[in-house]
């Protein structure tokens, strides 16, 4: 990438035109494909997926106006190719640096594993006892219901209250899931409103 | 798209890790381009944590789990939710069986025989999932650690004790006890937790080596107070024989 370019609003404005003439669903898909890529560099282990996500999406910007004349096919797939080569890039910037640090720093480093991030969950729990009071009586009871009960007794008891719901069992895992997921979000926002700890 | 299963499957390889270059660069291009599959990664996701949690996971998946997926801030966020909602829905059920709720209002009421009969079977059941809970074997999964060295002083005497704050965060304590440097050695330890009202109780050695000797006790379990520990040595014959000083502590 050219290391003078800057994002403006017009190349921001072609880019969304490349990505759908009506404004409001290229908005959406440039969240969606925003989105998504940062869920592929967490899977591949970057700390810094947001800033890959978004180096990404600059470089794209940077050249949709030669691009969208030529491309053909899911501009999702361009973003894919050169989220690729971003990702490269970070690997050897890493690779690099972390040959520049001593063994005494490096063993530091491995030393201090994470796991106090796990073990703490205390604030989670506070929060989500707030979020639960905010969800529906009947989404509570599918998010209960569906999380109780161990090994094969919770695979019968889900298909019991898929029978229950009237849906099949999938169609209850996908909503239990996305109630899960309304429910993450709230705890996170709780997360960001709670005095440091 | 292949079978459900298979893709379940294959996204969760993938997210261990352990799917080659190019199978994974092709779910990628999917994922980036196709709103379901998206939704069924998430879901495995969560899922996958959830097995963990559980300690479904056979020993290389658990490894690949800890070393690949919770390589960044964001997956121990994920895990930390997981955690706190299976405490939640754990005291739910709980609450349920203290007030007696044995089986949800449900739309379509069955008849009085076959309620009855529902009735019954859900108490067996969750009297023994509540023996389950109580009572089950499996191991803790984090723990907060204690390390201690004996002290010829005793409680009374007012020695100074490694102090620990409950509740927990974690599912257990472990306290490893560092034998003195002349302390016979043995082939097996038994340890005795006195609490400050006089209760004894055994531990069970959780490990030991020339040096020390580590005993759990769960987090449910720890009680303010203060408390000491002996140790005995444990001979081919069976004989004990107490290894002199106490590892004293506090719980607040």
């Amino acid at each position: 990438m050219k290391k003078e370019w800057v994002l403006t609003q017009d190349a921001f404005d072609t880019l969304l035109d490349w990505l759908d003439p009506d404004r409001e669903q290229a908005g959406m898909k440039y969240e969606t494909i925003r989105t998504r890529l940062i869920r592929i560099f967490i899977c591949r282990g970057c700390l810094e997926a947001e800033l890959l996500a978004d180096e990404t999406i600059n470089r794209v910007t940077s050249k949709v106006e030669e691009i969208s004349k030529s491309y053909v096919g899911d501009p999702a797939l361009y973003f894919y190719a050169v989220a690729q080569k971003v990702h490269l890039e970070h690997l050897r910037k890493a690779h690099s640096q972390q040959s520049a640090i001593s063994v005494e720093t490096a063993d530091n480093l491995l030393s201090t594993a994470p796991v106090s991030l796990v073990e703490d969950f205390e604030p989670e729990y506070r929060c989500l006892e707030r979020c639960l009071e905010l969800l529906s009586k009947e989404n509570r009871y599918l998010l209960e219901r569906y999380y109780q009960q161990e090994k094969q007794a919770k695979i019968d008891h889900r298909k019991l209250l898929a029978t229950e719901l009237g849906i099949a069992v999938n169609a209850l895992r996908i909503r239990a899931h996305r109630i899960r997921l309304v429910l993450r979000q709230c705890v996170l926002t709780c997360l960001e409103q709670e005095p440091a700890h | 798209m292949m079978p459900i299963q298979e893709l379940q499957e294959r996204i969760r390889r993938y997210l261990l890790g352990r799917l080659s270059n190019g199978a994974g660069e092709e779910l990628e291009q999917n994922i980036l381009t196709n709103a379901e599959l998206f939704e069924e990664l998430l879901v495995v996701e969560d899922e996958l944590i959830d097995e963990y949690l559980a300690g479904k996971l056979d020993q290389d998946e658990r490894a690949s789990f800890e070393q690949h997926f919770l390589a960044t801030p964001e997956r121990h966020e994920q895990l930390r939710f997981a955690r706190a909602l299976n405490r939640y829905v754990t005291v739910a059920s709980l609450r349920e069986i203290a007030a007696g709720n044995f089986w949800p209002a449900s739309k379509s009421s069955p008849t009085f025989l076959f309620r009855a009969a529902a009735a019954l079977a859900v108490v067996a059941l969750i009297t023994g999932m509540v023996w389950f809970i109580l009572h089950r074997s499996s191991s803790p999964e984090t723990f907060a650690t204690l390390n201690l060295t004996i002290s010829q002083s005793t409680r009374g005497e007012g020695a100074q004790a490694p102090k620990i704050k409950i509740p927990l965060s974690e599912d257990a304590l472990k306290i490893v006890l560092r034998l003195p440097d002349r302390s016979p050695t043995a082939g097996s330890y038994q340890v005795e937790l006195e609490s400050d009202n006089g209760q004894n109780r055994s531990l069970k050695t959780f490990a030991q080596d020339g040096q020390s000797v580590t005993v759990m006790i769960p987090a449910g379990e720890l009680k303010r107070g203060q408390y000491s520990l002996k140790v005995f040595t444990v001979g081919s014959d069976g004989a004990e024989q107490r290894i002199n000083g106490n590892y004293l502590f506090t719980v607040e």
